[in-house]
């Protein structure tokens, strides 16, 4: 290996544990990733520790790393003002029943799309990769008439179903569908398994690691909506984090240490889920291939 | 299907239908044919924000693939503490916009700032970085890479990993330089998931919106208003001009079409998707 | 021993200046009668079990805490339920919009820019009788006035008065008096010096808004539309061009905080944090920016008069309160504006958030705020010696907000050097010409 050869050069580092020192080429990879890593930790480090200053020291100059005195009260403040536990329920709740209706869904037309062949297959295959593009502000007012006209304005149902649609998410399953050999689902069929039964016992168990990405796609985008949410959630009871965030940040007088410890309360439970399940989502994404 | 019907398709057909009217409310609508698209190319700040996009996808599309090739194919190579590199990688990917425009509008401030804090003690001076407009483009096409350079890397790195590592290990028995095994085995062989990505970062860069319109309003003075904002400054914010918002909507589409089309099928060509 | 004789004479000249302005305005200083508007027992039973959406939106916390309890009482009082939903001010008009857009209309909301509604207001005067706006300060309900049909589509519910408030004990350390009467030339001198004594990041610091900026046009005697719709800006183009550079120049120099206002686009944006920072001693807003200041200045902060050049007092503005013609129960819609608009509701909410009267009643009777007195009749004052031209935009009232805003852009655009001042105020000129031009088609 190229690194091997690399390592008789003069650098002669040796590790306090006495193991074999890191070639020239390990410390250049460290060395760089690590500065790379601190570009993209330090300015969401920076915003946590600004979460915790008064406002003096938000706005002192040149600025203060570390608060003078750490202003929790720009937590209780929050806490105060706004319902966190009611939002925090509202986004898990919007999330999770979103989240399992786009699996749902959308593995179903992935599936339509990747293995059988109808009139219009590729016409509507290239219709779904174009509404990927299409950006939500252009049609959010025409996609909040039919939401109101069904009735689902400031209710849970309005804020899901219309989310549940993402053409993102039948791309992706149907790139890895097309993986599936379709001698599986033939030998299926001539053993009499019914349509049902070949994807839920053969499609969607092969399709785990797609159905996982999609999955952690959906919970991102779910979690972190507001502008949609917004405009569906009239009624507090409805609001998600991100609502409330939004909301709060429009309020033009909401002090702004206090608008600081909100959005880091509601980057919290995503930060939690990101330290625990990084290595699931990431060897989801790796094992789809995305080919 | 009835979901997307009624959800993607029938809202975005009726967006088109709309781009022909002329409507300050969203209620009464009065047929103008194709008057708003007219207004639109004739209008100067048309033309100011198509060459801010412009601008922005190229910039935005050519740093975040070349950047998110060189990760995943160092952090590939990494020993040490890969999974670490990985999970910090994907982090800014995770944080809702409004949070992004928050969190750079905090680094970047030009006076309380801690990143002219920084420049300031080396003797860099304290660039206006929000309200110079080629320094306010220069933060958002940073910005966008920062947050979805991590989604890209990790595609790539999974397209790394499906590599086989007995061609990478018998090319370097023959000889090859690192610079050879990256230039003629690697890239080759990851051009199907590049195009993906830059099928992906094109899209992302034409939608880019809200993290923008947070951390700069579309200033300093209009330079980092993208096609985006500029439909929704017209189809919300007062005078509503809906028909002519929804035009714009109507070009944007077909815009990225064009450009995804090319990829897709240059892709194909080479039997990449 | 300044603070106190500075109150008395307030206390003193108040009552003549108040009575003087109301007759510069020529207001109606009888009370208009109100008795027939308590609901009928008919009424009371039909509106039982209904449900009406307020849509609402805050300046301060008090606001809302306020408004909240007064939904509890009305609750009680009709047996009808009413829906608060709470709107971010920066998405206030694009939600309605949607909203109304859906068929899906609120009954009654809290607006600041009403004109736009028009066509879907409910006329008030059919379910609160044609003598219901003279309850209300006259040269408050143009903006609720439709022009053509005269119908009375909203009430003014805070008449918002624009003034400078600085930072007493910054004005102390530097050993500048507290103003009683200045001009812009010793307002900058003025927070320059204590700016410096103090060591503060920026002098002086106005929001980033054309309707702030238009106080300082309307006291160097420069106005943009008069009460019959016409466009009076080039009559006075060389003191709105004087006016406009002696803002933005404090920007350009960095005497303001120019990078809150260039940085944030297109956007609104208040420098409140700034002067609660204390970073700046003189902060230009208005009186709805009282209660915040008020729970969150670590400081002493008082409210002094409007700079005097050529004329003094502020420049009006206002919040409002529209019912919509949409609404499946429209006399309990027009009944809950009614009460939310009413003397006791009012006064209540004036003294709780520092608003400022738009009844006849409450002006005359005199306000005696609990806290801030001394600060508030420095805006019933200025509220007195606004000069009758100030009141002329409101004669557009769908054109009001987008003149302000266009203004306000312009503004960026000289503190950015893109264009001179002259230049803008001929360019808002023309612009001004071409949307009135519009509003005769």
């Amino acid at each position: 290996m190229r690194s091997l050869k690399l390592s008789s050069s003069k650098q002669k580092w040796t590790s306090a544990s006495g193991k074999r020192p890191p070639t020239r080429a390990e410390i250049l990879r460290t060395t760089f990733l690590t500065v790379m890593m601190l570009i993209i930790l330090a300015p969401v480090v920076w915003f946590v520790l600004s979460s915790f200053k008064d406002i003096t020291d938000l706005s002192s100059r040149p600025p203060k790393i570390l608060p003078t005195h750490w202003a929790f009260e720009n937590y209780t403040e929050a806490f105060k003002m706004y319902n966190y536990k009611q939002y925090f329920m509202n986004s898990v709740f919007i999330t999770s029943v979103a989240t399992v209706l786009t699996l749902v869904i959308n593995s179903m037309a992935a599936y339509a799309f990747s293995k059988y062949n109808f009139r219009g297959r590729d016409g509507l295959f290239v219709m779904t990769l174009a509404m990927i593009m299409i950006p939500l502000q252009v049609i959010l007012i025409p996609i909040y008439l039919v939401v109101s006209s069904l009735g689902l304005v400031n209710t849970y149902w309005g804020m899901i179903i219309p989310a549940a649609a993402t053409p993102t998410g039948v791309f992706i399953l149907r790139q890895y569908m097309l993986t599936i050999p379709d001698e599986l689902i033939e030998s299926a069929r001539i053993d009499g398994a019914g349509e049902f039964r070949i994807f839920a016992r053969i499609v969607l168990p092969l399709a785990r690691p797609a159905l996982a990405v999609v999955a952690i796609f959906s919970i991102l985008w779910r979690w972190n909506d507001f502008i949609w949410p917004l405009l569906i959630a009239q009624d507090e009871k409805l609001y998600t984090l991100p609502v409330a965030l939004a909301l709060l940040n429009g309020q033009l007088v909401v002090p702004y240490n206090i608008v600081l410890a909100m959005s880091v309360m509601s980057i919290i439970p995503v930060l939690f889920m990101f330290v625990f399940m990084q290595r699931q989502i990431i060897q989801g994404i790796a094992q789809t291939g995305l080919k | 299907m009835a979901i997307f019907l009624t959800f993607i398709i029938w809202p975005a057909l009726r967006g088109i239908y709309i781009s022909f009217f002329d409507s300050t409310d969203g209620r009464t609508f009065t047929f103008v044919g194709t008057a708003n698209y007219k207004a639109i190319i004739g209008d100067p700040t048309a033309i100011e924000v198509a060459k801010a996009t412009a601008t922005y996808v190229v910039f935005y599309v050519l740093i975040a693939t070349t950047l998110a090739m060189f990760f995943a194919i160092v952090v590939n190579e990494q020993k040490f503490a890969k999974g670490f590199f990985r999970a910090v990688l994907f982090l800014p990917v995770m944080l809702s916009p409004v949070v992004v425009g928050l969190i750079w509008n905090d680094v970047l401030d030009r006076k309380v700032g801690p990143l002219n804090a920084l420049l300031e003690a080396v003797g860099g001076g304290s660039p206006g970085w929000l309200i110079e407009p080629k320094l306010g483009m220069i933060a958002v096409i940073f910005v966008g890479v920062w947050v979805h350079l991590g989604f890209y890397s990790i595609i790539l790195l999974a397209g790394l990993q499906g590599i086989d590592r007995s061609l990478l290990e018998a090319a370097s028995m023959d000889g090859a330089t690192r610079g050879q095994i990256i230039r003629l085995i690697i890239l080759p062989l990851l051009k199907p998931t590049t195009l993906v990505i830059i099928i992906l970062a094109t899209i992302h860069g034409f939608q880019s919106f809200d993290f923008i319109y947070t951390l700069t309003g579309g200033g300093p003075f209009g330079a980092t208003t993208l096609i985006v904002q500029y439909i929704y400054d017209h189809a919300f914010q007062v005078p509503i001009q809906y028909g002519l918002g929804s035009a714009a909507g109507v070009i944007l589409f077909m815009v990225i079409f064009a450009f995804t089309a090319l990829n897709f099928l240059l892709g194909r060509k080479r039997d990449a998707i | 021993m300044k603070m106190q004789s500075l109150r008395s004479k307030i206390a003193i000249g108040l009552s003549v200046v108040l009575s003087a302005g109301l007759v510069a305005t020529g207001l109606p200083s009888a009370h208009a009668d109100t008795s027939g508007l308590q609901p009928t027992s008919a009424q009371l039973s039909a509106w039982k079990g209904k449900e009406i959406t307020y849509y609402f939106y805050n300046d301060s916390q008090a606001e809302l805490d306020i408004t909240k309890a007064q939904i509890a009482d009305f609750q009680k009082l009709t047996g009808a339920t009413v829906k608060l939903d709470v709107i971010p001010f920066t998405s206030l008009d694009t939600q309605l919009q949607a909203r109304i857009a859906a068929g899906n209309a609120p009954d009654v909301a809290r607006l600041n820019n009403p004109g736009l509604y028009q066509s879907v207001s409910l006329n008030l005067e059919t379910y609160l009788g044609r003598k219901y706006v003279e309850e209300f300060l006259k040269g408050s309900t143009f903006q609720v006035t439709d022009p053509k049909t005269k119908k009375l589509i909203g009430v003014p519910y805070d008449l918002s008065m624009n003034g400078p408030i600085i930072n007493v004990d910054q004005f102390k350390k530097a050993g500048v008096a507290i103003p009683t009467s200045w001009n812009w030339t010793q307002l900058i001198a003025a927070a320059k010096k204590v700016q410096a004594a103090n060591g503060t990041e920026y002098a002086f610091a106005m929001d980033k808004s054309g309707h702030r900026f238009s106080t300082v046009l309307s006291q160097f005697n420069s106005y943009m539309v008069d009460k019959n719709q016409r466009n009076v800006l080039p009559q006075s183009k060389t003191r709105a061009i004087k006016a406009l550079k002696l803002i933005t120049d404090l920007y350009k120099a960095d005497s303001a905080p120019k990078d809150l206002w260039i940085g944030s686009g297109t956007k609104y944006a208040s420098p409140v944090a700034v002067f609660v920072g204390q970073q700046v001693p003189v902060f230009f807003s208005g009186n709805f920016n009282l209660a915040t200041l008020d729970s969150t200045a670590k400081f002493n902060f008082q409210v002094v008069p409007n700079p005097k050049e050529l004329n003094g007092g502020g420049w009006p503005g206002g919040k409002f309160l529209t019912a919509f013609n949409t609404s499946k129960t429209p006399d309990l819609s027009a009944y809950f504006l009614h009460y939310l608009a009413d003397k006791a509701q009012m006064e209540q909410m004036d003294k709780g958030a520092f608003w400022l009267p738009t009844r006849n009643d409450l002006v005359g009777s005199g306000m005696k705020y609990p806290k801030r007195a001394a600060d508030m009749d420095v805006y019933l004052a200025d509220t007195a010696s606004t000069p009758a031209a100030a009141y002329g935009i409101q004669s557009v009232p769908t054109l009001t907000g987008l003149i302000y805003n266009y203004l306000r852009d312009l503004m960026t655009d000289v503190m950015g050097g893109k264009i001179t001042a002259a230049q803008a105020i001929d360019k808002q000129i023309a612009w001004i010409d071409e949307k009135l031009a519009t509003l005769k088609k």
